[in-house]
């Protein structure tokens, strides 16, 4: 997303409100598993009676005040064997996870730092224990070694070696491109020291959160072993085997097998907890995908089409096809309040008409955009305003009806094609899935039409295409199908979120001319969003500059650029070094960046960044006032004489 | 499709052979040798000495390994030394119930975490979606064979719905099949169904805010259609991973539950080899869990090939 669909301060603090309720839960576990082994250390000192001692007197009692947890067959107190229980389990997994990490780890730094053959044959190696289940390597290790608790520690410990190899080593692969790594290597220091002193730190963190995760695993095969009888004998009382030991009583006294198996359970929910929670403190949370725009170079297409004269002469009807009043979007903040990354945004679209929709990142167009679509991202909404499509009210449609308008009436084209294809489905299906749900038509039909909108927009080859995949596609041509798919039922509203600006510019002109062939075609209204006022200048009828939210100045572009009545259109042209469409597009760069909406201040948004400031502009809440033939302008000192 | 399966299929050799060597190794490192494991550690040099002439055991390794992959390849994995049967015979009239239980507990684990983690997926933070996290949370840490007893002591000995042990083949009475495999298959089938909704919930909300589904809804098709068709194939992706991982590890897991139901599965032979170092017991079971890695990824790597045309085409 471009700009304020990813609304940087809002989300940021709901993820990290989000990661502090997270954070509590591992605090939790992180708390009852120190919990856990200071039993483990005082168990002895604490626990009401020995772990083997014995009153056949009472024997399978239910809890009572002399027995908290009750009595098993022999008469033996289960707390206390719990409690002994749990100075065996923890200690098990404490020894195996610490075998895990000192047999992996120097062999994942070492394989991923030297690489080469090294590096192959031990993953070979990893890889093929790797395959097996945990539960089975140690089991062979046992079969030869024998089956006292520290063995099969020991081969568990060897068996989950595999996976703190495979995380370090990629950990490291990654770290040793680091610029730090290349000058400790250039300082001549030897490997051992590099890996261990430079390297290591770097991914303990995210080895602390592995070796919690595997903490849960290792209890749990040491639980499972001893239930089996191999691991801890008769004489010692983990877990597991106090677990096996109440199998024999279960019609009798199943209660017997809740504590057991509760300590096991609650002990490996802790970890896993505890992991996950450091998981996502480190930023690994996978909730957010980040997104990246690519651009795609080399694209070699050549055919040119159109004269290029301009649609906006052609047709002449002063009908509203989009109209935008007061528009507002909001997304849930921190300490509960609301935050508005759409302040008050008013828009009119005449059919045949292009309107330029010009900002910095972070100004909240593309927001504008989805909103206008009724797509705002979930947990956002419209606070308020309305958007009108031809005399229809769109912001109070059911979603269900919304559906049947969006792609039909109105469709937009998005910045980047790749990722707004399906990667997983074919071009055909892509295409023809909405030409079925908005005009019935049959798969045969279907198909006919997507060949006719690919030729519309020049795909070379469109049958191949059709069966074809995204990635099989040039940056260019992804973008042709876009637009061929937002074409597909000739919509009288077109949203255009930047379709140009991942791609290279022979490919830019190509499919401007496009756009303003099936305007002239359909006679659609074209809400062009942009950074290039080059693509304004030459594309566009009107042009409303958005900034923080807020629309701060539109007008018609000859007018616009002639004479800007708003300092951030003034600042904003300023940095334009031409506006020759094959020329160099600069990113206009003013001072400072547009502010997190949290920041925005209450009065003029642009005080901050603006050149003309004064004390008034900060007071209140700024209007959009009409400053002559169709042209407004939000600013306190519009009308002040000898400004503009 | 098919030279894809085909490159798949090919590529298993190497790992199988790799897995063959080990296994063969774990005879030969025996402390003291198999002929002392063979006979005991009271018995005689001499006898010691005779009887490893008879297994050939004086041969170079590999031509020991040249000659019990030659048998193994023909079926035979030589007799097991505590049952004083071919190995290979124990391990065929153990399997179905092993398999039952693994076929069984995944596919409840899969259905049942598939359907909880979109349900979940398809509105994050809301109270639904809170309660089968919670459930999952919990289920990821339950012990399988725990679940296993506490299925056991209600649903059998307290309801008697299902017998409380014991297992009938399917070939005799397929009903009471049936009931003997279903208790050990959800105890299997829960903390499986557990760690596939964490997966597909995760994978799914990623997959939901993505710019390709939100170009989806822009084209105004139905919500199901998006869902099922636009979201769920790519959402699968990292799912598979993890079910590949799970049916990994539902075989030895079954270990556990076939104990709980006393089930004539390959449980109990697994730890009769560990304990009373029945070496080719062992390595028939090793071997077993081996092949049925292998057959797993193979299956796990088609259906990569299915679900992302990148993998098939390339
Ligand atoms: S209101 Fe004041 S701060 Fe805002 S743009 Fe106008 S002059 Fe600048």
């Amino acid at each position: 997303m471009t700009d304020a669909a990813k609304p940087r301060g809002v989300s940021g603090q709901a993820r990290v409100w989000w990661r502090l309720r997270q954070q509590r839960l591992a605090l939790i576990a992180a708390g009852y598993i120190l919990l856990l082994y200071v039993v483990a250390i005082i168990g002895p000192w604490i626990a009401p009676y020995g772990p083997m001692t014995g009153d056949l007197r009472s024997t399978l009692q239910g809890p009572s005040i002399a027995h908290w947890l009750g009595t098993d067959h022999l008469g033996r107190d289960i707390l206390s064997q719990i409690i002994y229980g749990t100075r065996l389990s923890m200690w098990a997994a404490l020894e195996a996870v610490l075998i895990a990490i000192i047999l992996g780890v120097p062999i994942g730094l070492l394989a991923g730092y030297v690489g080469g053959k090294l590096d192959r044959a031990v993953m070979w190696a990893v890889d093929l224990i790797f395959a097996l289940p945990p539960i089975m390597v140690a089991l062979g290790i046992i079969a030869v070694l024998g089956t006292t608790l520290d063995t099969v520690m020991a081969a568990v410990g060897f068996a989950f070696s595999t996976r703190f190899v495979r995380l370090t080593r990629g950990m490291t692969l990654t770290e040793r491109e680091e610029l730090y790594v290349d000058g400790a290597r250039v300082g001549g220091l030897d490997v051992w020291t590099i890996v261990s002193h430079h390297i290591l730190p770097n991914i303990a963190p995210a080895l602390i959160a592995q070796a919690a995760l595997q903490f849960g695993g290792v209890l749990l095969i040491e639980a499972t072993l001893s239930f089996l009888g191999i691991g801890a004998s008769l004489e010692q009382p983990s877990w597991g085997r106090l677990l096996s030991q109440s199998r024999d009583y279960m019609d009798a006294y199943p209660f017997l097998a809740i504590p057991s198996g509760a300590a096991i359970m609650l002990a490996v929910l802790a970890f896993n907890l505890l992991g996950d929670g450091l998981h996502t403190a480190l930023g690994r949370d996978t909730i957010v995908a980040k997104r990246k725009t690519k651009r795609r170079k080399g694209d070699t297409e050549t055919q040119r089409h159109g004269d290029g004269s301009n649609a906006r002469s052609l047709i002449k009807t002063n009908m509203t096809a989009l109209a935008i009043q007061g528009l507002q979007v909001r997304f849930p903040g921190a300490q509960n309040r609301e935050i508005e990354i759409v302040c008050d945004v008013s828009l009119d679209l005449k059919s045949g008409e292009t309107l330029g929709l010009v900002g910095e990142s972070g100004s909240g167009k593309s927001m504008t955009a989805l909103a206008t679509l009724g797509l705002v991202p979930a947990p956002g909404w419209i606070s308020n305003g309305s958007v009108q499509l031809g005399g229809r009210e769109l912001t109070t449609l059911p979603d269900s009806e919304l559906r049947r308008l969006r792609g039909k009436e109105m469709s937009i084209v998005f910045q980047d094609s790749f990722t707004s294809l399906n990667p997983s489905l074919t071009i055909e299906t892509q295409l023809t899935d909405p030409l079925r749900a908005h005009l019935g038509l049959n798969s045969r039909q279907a198909r006919e039409r997507a060949l006719e909108l690919l030729a519309l927009v020049q795909l070379p080859d469109p049958q191949r295409r059709l069966n074809e995949y995204p990635h099989q596609l040039s940056g260019g041509m992804a973008q042709r199908v876009g637009l061929a798919r937002a074409l597909a039922c000739q919509p009288s509203v077109l949203i255009a979120d930047e379709p140009t600006s991942a791609l290279d510019v022979t490919v830019q002109g190509q499919i401007l001319d496009l756009l303003k062939d099936a305007q002239r075609k359909f006679g659609m209204a074209i809400l062009f969003i942009t950074h290039d006022w080059g693509i304004v200048a030459e594309l566009c009828d009107r042009v409303a500059v958005m900034y923080a939210g807020e629309i701060v100045e539109t007008g018609k572009v000859d007018g616009v650029f002639a004479h800007p009545r708003h300092p951030y259109t003034r600042a904003l042209l300023a940095t334009l070094p031409g506006l020759d469409r094959t020329g160099t597009r600069s990113v206009p760069v003013i001072p400072g960046v547009v502010p997190p909406p949290q920041d925005w201040h209450k009065g003029c948004h642009f005080y901050p960044r603006c050149a003309l400031a004064i004390p008034a502009c900060n007071r209140n809440p700024v209007p959009l006032t009409s400053v002559g033939d169709d042209r407004q302008t939000r600013c306190v000192r519009a009308g002040e004489e000898g400004l503009w | 499709m098919l030279k894809y399966g085909l490159t798949r299929l090919a590529a298993t050799v190497p790992l199988l052979l790799a897995m063959s060597v080990l296994v063969f190794l774990v005879a030969t490192i025996m402390p003291g040798g198999i002929a002392v494991v063979l006979l005991g550690d009271n018995a005689s040099p001499e006898t010691v000495t005779v009887l490893e002439a008879q297994l050939g055991l004086n041969d170079p390794l590999p031509v020991q390994y040249a000659r019990w992959l030659g048998n193994a390849l023909q079926g035979n994995l030589g007799d097991s030394w505590t049952l004083k049967e071919p190995v290979v015979g124990v391990i065929v009239r153990r399997m179905p119930v092993t398999l039952s239980l693994a076929v069984g507990g995944m596919l409840i684990g899969i259905i049942l975490g598939l359907m909880l983690g979109i349900i979940a997926g398809l509105r994050p933070g809301s109270g639904v979606d809170r309660l089968i996290t919670l459930i999952a949370s919990i289920g990821v840490a339950m012990p399988a064979f725990w679940l296993a007893m506490l299925l056991a002591v209600y649903f059998a000995v307290q309801l008697r719905w299902f017998p409380a042990i014991g297992y009938t083949p399917l070939g005799e009475d397929p009903v009471k099949w049936l009931r003997s495999i279903t208790l050990p298959c959800i105890a299997l089938g829960l903390p499986t169904a557990a760690l596939i909704v964490r997966q597909m919930r995760s994978s799914f909300i990623t997959v939901l805010q993505s710019r390709y589904i939100l170009a989806a809804h822009a084209t105004g098709i139905p919500l199901w259609q998006v869902v099922s068709r636009y979201a769920l194939r790519n959402a699968l992706v990292p799912v598979v991973t993890v079910i590949g991982f799970r049916l990994a590890v539902v075989f030895s897991l079954s270990l556990a539950v076939e104990q709980v139901f006393n089930l004539p599965g390959i449980a109990s032979i697994t730890i009769r080899s560990v304990m009373m170092r029945d070496i080719p017991l062992l390595q028939g079971t090793v071997l077993l869990t081996a092949l049925f890695v292998v057959v797993t990824n193979l299956l796990i790597d088609l259906s990569y090939g299915w679900l992302n045309p990148r993998v098939r085409l390339a």
